[in-house]
């Protein structure tokens, strides 16, 4: 386990005091780089909170640990963020490609594997989370009362449904559609 | 995936399996890949409501927190609210403004040099109460150069407030400019292996302090330990390249 882990449990119970030191720690570095490319003060802080996010879907795995340093882990995140940001704007293909060579060259298998996981898990959670607001917004209800632990039964009384078996078939049926929409994204 | 196995993560996801008949769908998630990536999806599914509102708190939080920091002012290297990241990135801003002149240095003299690379940012100490008198010596001394001075003042303000990591950091500066460089590394090295803020600045301290020894190996191992995200990162690869030219 790195040092930097103690920053992943702060994500995790969004410690702002300890959530304070990772921008005091990072932030400038992240304000110079995406300056130095072009970007603003305010692109450098959107990028900057994307990678926290994705780090903190990644922390979200219960058996997830730290063992690189957070600093390096941030940086090839909001690189790759600010690369694919200029992909999408078609902006300088060659320029782009360098620059992402280069910061891949300065940082180990175990940033690049753990930053790509976060990444993917952060995509993930992005379709995920699409899907979601295609619901009604009854199975949206529905879903989010159990999810935050409500007794099948009072969920059941909440949304004036007769009884806990119509509760789950219309849960079924939410799950059902999310899934297939999801699975389309 | 069949419909029966949609209904079976049915009824597991919604509590209603017996113990047994739970165990068996999750040694079949084990085993079974396409099943298990279902179960995985349903898993994610059923925690995801729960999530959006963790995350859409911490979104808040760090909207809230970065208010206080990416201003233009910190790319024009002034006075910073944070006074260990004034310290750090000045001192990083000046160690690259050095970067031109090391190397030239470099070519004209054989290798690089402690005092090229040694440029300390003045310090400012966090003090409580009676040691504020020590704090404010030590800033005077340390600005003049008076080294030893610093080092009295900085002891003194340690008497009080022992744990101060920046004056921990700045006595081991005086002591390497004192060339007592192996006293700097036992108080710079735990705090170069340690987590604190000071980290990387200790580390490129103990860096230099072999640095000043002319033991080269010794240097560039302590700095391959800044990592990149680091604050000093970018120095101490200008300096692991012109020790590499020296070799």
């Amino acid at each position: 386990m790195h040092t930097d882990h103690r920053y992943i449990e702060a994500l995790r119970r969004n410690d702002e005091r300890s959530i304070r030191e990772i921008y005091r720690e990072y932030s400038t570095q992240a304000l110079r780089w995406v300056v130095a490319r072009g970007g603003t003060p305010d692109d450098a802080r959107d990028f900057f909170q994307e990678a926290l996010m994705a780090v903190f879907e990644k922390a979200q795995q219960p058996d997830f640990v730290l063992t690189c340093p957070l600093g390096a882990l941030l940086h090839v995140i909001y690189s790759r963020k600010w690369i694919d940001s200029l992909r999408q704007k078609g902006r300088d293909t060659e320029v782009r490609n360098v620059e992402e060579r280069r910061y891949n060259l300065e940082v180990s298998d175990d940033v690049l594997t753990v930053a790509e996981d976060a990444l993917a898990e952060q995509s993930r959670q992005d379709r995920l989370a699409r899907a979601f607001a295609q619901l009604s917004d009854l199975c949206r209800q529905l879903l989010t009362l159990l999810s935050n632990g409500a007794a099948p039964k009072e969920a059941a009384a909440t949304l004036q449904m007769n009884s806990v078996d119509t509760l789950y078939r219309r849960k079924n049926a939410c799950t059902e559609r999310w899934r297939a929409v999801f699975l389309e994204l | 995936m069949s419909e029966q196995d949609i209904a079976l993560l049915d009824d597991y996801f919604n509590g209603l399996l017996n113990t047994d008949a739970a165990r068996a769908v999750e040694a079949r998630a084990a085993s079974e890949t396409a099943f298990g990536e279902e179960f995985a999806l349903r898993r994610e599914m059923q925690a995801f409501p729960r999530r959006a509102a963790e995350r859409a708190a911490l979104r808040g939080t760090l909207s809230t927190v970065s208010q206080d920091f990416f201003q233009e002012k910190d790319l024009r290297q002034s006075p910073m609210t944070a006074r260990v990241s004034r310290m750090r990135w000045l001192a990083a801003a000046a160690s690259l403004a050095l970067v031109a002149v090391a190397v030239w240095l470099f070519t004209n003299t054989g290798g690089p040099t402690y005092r090229q690379f040694a440029q300390h940012d003045a310090p400012s100490f966090t003090v409580r109460g009676v040691a504020d008198e020590a704090a404010s010596d030590a800033e005077k001394a340390f600005a003049e150069k008076n080294y030893a001075a610093a080092l009295t003042a900085i002891d003194r303000l340690l008497a009080v407030q022992a744990d101060d990591p920046t004056a921990l950091l700045y006595k081991g500066i005086c002591l390497i400019e004192l060339d007592r460089t192996a006293e700097a590394r036992v108080l710079l090295a735990p705090m170069a292996d340690g987590n604190t803020a000071l980290r990387a600045e200790a580390r490129w301290y103990v860096a230099l302090s072999y640095l000043k020894e002319k033991n080269p190996p010794a240097c560039r191992a302590e700095l391959l330990k800044v990592t990149a995200g680091e604050s000093r990162y970018m120095p101490a690869q200008e300096l692991i390249k012109s020790l590499r030219a020296g070799d």
